[in-house]
């Protein structure tokens, strides 16, 4: 007898464990008020990088954008854009926003290739070029930029020789002796 | 003769209640729910705060009133506009959003009249649909 009342004292601690989890998760969770902009839905998110887009089109700091954008705490700010693409084409975005989109994802240096509005279309991914190793070159400067006197009549000139004949500290007779 | 015993059932009211406790304590304190896929309502209040001037400043760029009041209605759904301002003077002596009170401050005022405006005429406030709004739904458990 005494080994039943074990095993009823036990069921009933696991029935009050049952009511306890489906009264807390089921009929009064916790009101989760401080959930981060991580847990947002996705058309929230998209809207999210959307408003990104229009400041960012507006004021062109690419600090403060990459700053927006690391608050979705996705995998990375080109991660963030390239989502919101693509849930702005299956939202129906209009052809404006989708270009500040797409303008957003070129700032910020991500690899989707604008192609249009056509959700169907798969996206083509640009990857990097890893093949070539020299270094671009970003400037080549002209004859006049080298030498601004090129052209001008105008020739450098030549720093002073010293005088040999004035005291020489370093040499036999000068000034130190 | 020996009467048996009628033994009390207060064992049985024990062990619920100790396992009450101990769901209860589990379901609430341990792992209680996690809502995901939110709407930005239950943002964390620093969040709502970085939300509303993301908001301020989109509005600053685009100036479409019925679009940022939309965005505005996901926070805060009916728009408060004493909350609004409440939040904004919290926001003034907060170091990290002195700089943009201006932008949120211009924003606030030109909603307000926007909302005073729709009232006026008797109008709900125009939502532009060139680009969906997300609609709002319950948080799921």
């Amino acid at each position: 007898m005494k080994a039943a009342r074990f095993i009823w004292f036990f069921i009933m601690i696991a029935a009050g464990i049952a009511i306890g989890l489906y009264y807390t998760w089921m009929v009064n969770p916790v009101n989760y008020v401080d959930a981060t902009f991580f847990d947002l839905r996705q058309d929230y998110k998209a809207d999210y990088v959307l408003m990104v887009a229009e400041i960012y089109d507006n004021e062109p700091v690419l600090l403060q954008t990459m700053m927006r954008l690391d608050r979705l705490m996705e995998t990375s700010p080109e991660t963030a854009v390239e989502n919101a693409i693509v849930n702005a084409g299956q939202l129906g975005y209009s052809q404006h926003d989708v270009e500040l989109l797409y303008q957003l994802n070129d700032a910020i240096g991500g690899n989707l290739i604008d192609q249009g509005l056509d959700s169907n279309q798969p996206l083509k991914f640009n990857p990097p070029n890893l093949e070539s190793t020299s270094l671009p070159v970003l400037w080549t400067p002209t004859p006049e930029e080298i030498n601004p006197f090129l052209n001008q009549g105008v020739q450098p000139v030549a720093p002073p020789v010293a005088d040999p004949t004035i005291d020489n500290p370093f040499v036999d007779g000068g000034g130190n002796g | 003769m020996v009467e048996n015993q009628k033994k009390s059932p207060l064992y049985l009211i024990t062990g619920l209640v100790l396992g009450l406790i101990l769901g209860i304590f589990y379901g609430w304190v341990i792992n209680p729910t996690r809502y995901v896929d939110i709407s930005p309502q239950s943002l964390l209040n620093e969040q709502k705060k970085q939300y509303m001037l993301l908001i301020s400043q989109s509005y600053q760029a685009n100036e479409d009133i019925g679009r940022s009041y939309a965005r505005i209605k996901q926070m805060m759904d009916p728009v408060d506009m004493d909350q609004l301002r409440t939040m904004l003077l919290a926001m003034e002596m907060d170091n990290d959003y002195r700089d943009q009170f201006e932008v949120m401050r211009n924003f606030i005022n030109d909603l307000d009249g926007y909302i005073q405006a729709m009232r006026i005429s008797g109008q709900t406030p125009n939502i532009p649909m060139t680009t969906p709004i997300p609609a709002e739904t319950a948080p799921s458990p």
